[in-house]
């Protein structure tokens, strides 16, 4: 099964500098030298480069040539992104906006009662989110896996804390599992990638972009225990600096559906649908780097 | 403490419906694969019947991970709580 290492590039020390940098320096500067940054970058992670070209060639159905310039415009908007995120570190995030009304959009769902499932994926720049929307009314705690460095957890949770927002690492152990099973009770919302595979039996194959590929269902199963609102959120990029747009929706079905499994496929099914509407309209903004429909896990596929 | 009952509410919690309570063994790993192959939402699960049907809290995940392992040792830590 693929597989994500769940850490941002780069150690302590090079993240640091980064941070005290963009304190002083305008992210746009940094921009100027991103182009020949990713052009080392796609030469020496030439197999991350080739999923992102396979992806665009064989599931988006570009030309090689739209394929090849895809590769090398994804990974740019890629370091674009995490730039931003790292300009929102250094203390920056009042330069970032939306449309109001998609920020109007999120907050209702943060204004009720009821538990929010918010499901997100690897596209555009979803952690962005949490800056773009002000205090929200309901803590939103941040499901992701705990392989970051201690300092990139500190530089997040330190921007996230007057949001109202909170990390939950997932760990092997079970702490997560008891995090996430107070703040749900408590009407919280959580929100995890739903295109992240965990180890467990709770991933099913649907079709998306005309090849198998697997998702995660148990995020579902939560969500129905606690009658929970899911929706599918993601940040995208615009073509201004500083600019994003979130695409909300909900994720329903038919209520009549019977079986626990059923229903939890069913919003996989939904969910996926969603991501894959998103993500052709978007296609440089998928950002999983490794052949995501690579089921089997084999290395020569 | 009837094992037999604690195995069909396991089974009906987890909706493992290919399984019956005799195919589960008292002292086989709940998680991993060389037991059941349980997972993280499975726990949640284990979690929330426990509170539901014998009013015990686990919130310590240290203990959880001690007492979440098999039948029998879930079965034990009822007992125990009673």
């Amino acid at each position: 099964m693929p597989q994500w290492k769940g850490k941002t590039e780069g150690g302590d020390a090079n993240q640091s500098f980064l941070i005290r940098l963009l304190k002083k320096v305008d992210v746009r500067v940094i921009y100027c030298f991103l182009p020949f940054a990713v052009i080392y970058y796609l030469i020496a992670a030439r197999k991350r480069a080739g999923a992102i070209y396979s992806y665009l060639r064989h599931r988006q159905g570009f030309s090689v040539w739209r394929s090849a310039i895809g590769t090398y415009r994804n990974h740019l908007l890629f370091a674009k992104f995490l730039m931003d995120r790292f300009y929102i570190y250094a203390g920056h995030k009042d330069k970032f906006n939306s449309a109001s009304l998609e920020k109007d959009v999120v907050v209702k769902y943060f204004s009720t009662d009821k538990p929010l499932v918010m499901v997100s994926a690897h596209v555009g720049n979803f952690e962005i989110s949490s800056y773009l929307c002000g205090k929200l009314p309901k803590k939103l705690n941040v499901l992701a896996f705990a392989g970051e460095t201690e300092q990139m957890q500190k530089f997040r949770s330190s921007a996230m804390e007057e949001n109202n927002i909170e990390m939950i690492p997932v760990r092997e152990d079970m702490e997560h599992i008891f995090r996430l099973n107070d703040v749900i009770r408590e009407g919280e919302a959580i929100t995890m990638a739903g295109d992240r595979v965990f180890t467990g039996r709770r991933n099913h194959k649907f079709m998306f972009l005309g090849k198998e590929a697997l998702f995660p269902t148990g995020i579902y199963t939560i969500a129905e225990r606690y009658k929970a609102d899911i929706i599918a959120m993601f940040v995208l990029g615009t073509k201004k600096n500083f600019n994003y747009k979130i695409h909300v929706e909900p994720i329903t079905i038919d209520p009549a559906l019977k079986g626990r499994d059923e229903r939890a496929r069913a919003y996989g099914q939904k969910y996926v649908d969603i991501l894959e509407k998103v993500i052709k309209e978007n296609p440089l903004q998928w950002f999983n780097f490794y052949d995501f429909w690579n089921i089997e896990g084999d290395e020569n596929n | 403490m009837d094992i037999l009952k604690l195995k069909t509410q396991i089974i009906d919690a987890l909706n493992l419906e290919e399984l019956k309570p005799e195919d589960i063994k008292d002292d086989a790993p709940l998680f991993g694969p060389e037991g059941l192959g349980l997972d993280s939402i499975d726990a949640l699960e284990l979690i929330v019947l426990l509170e539901k049907n014998y009013g015990i809290k686990l919130t310590d995940p240290s203990k959880a991970k001690n007492v979440l392992t098999s039948v029998k040792a879930i079965a034990d830590y009822i007992e125990s709580n009673k």
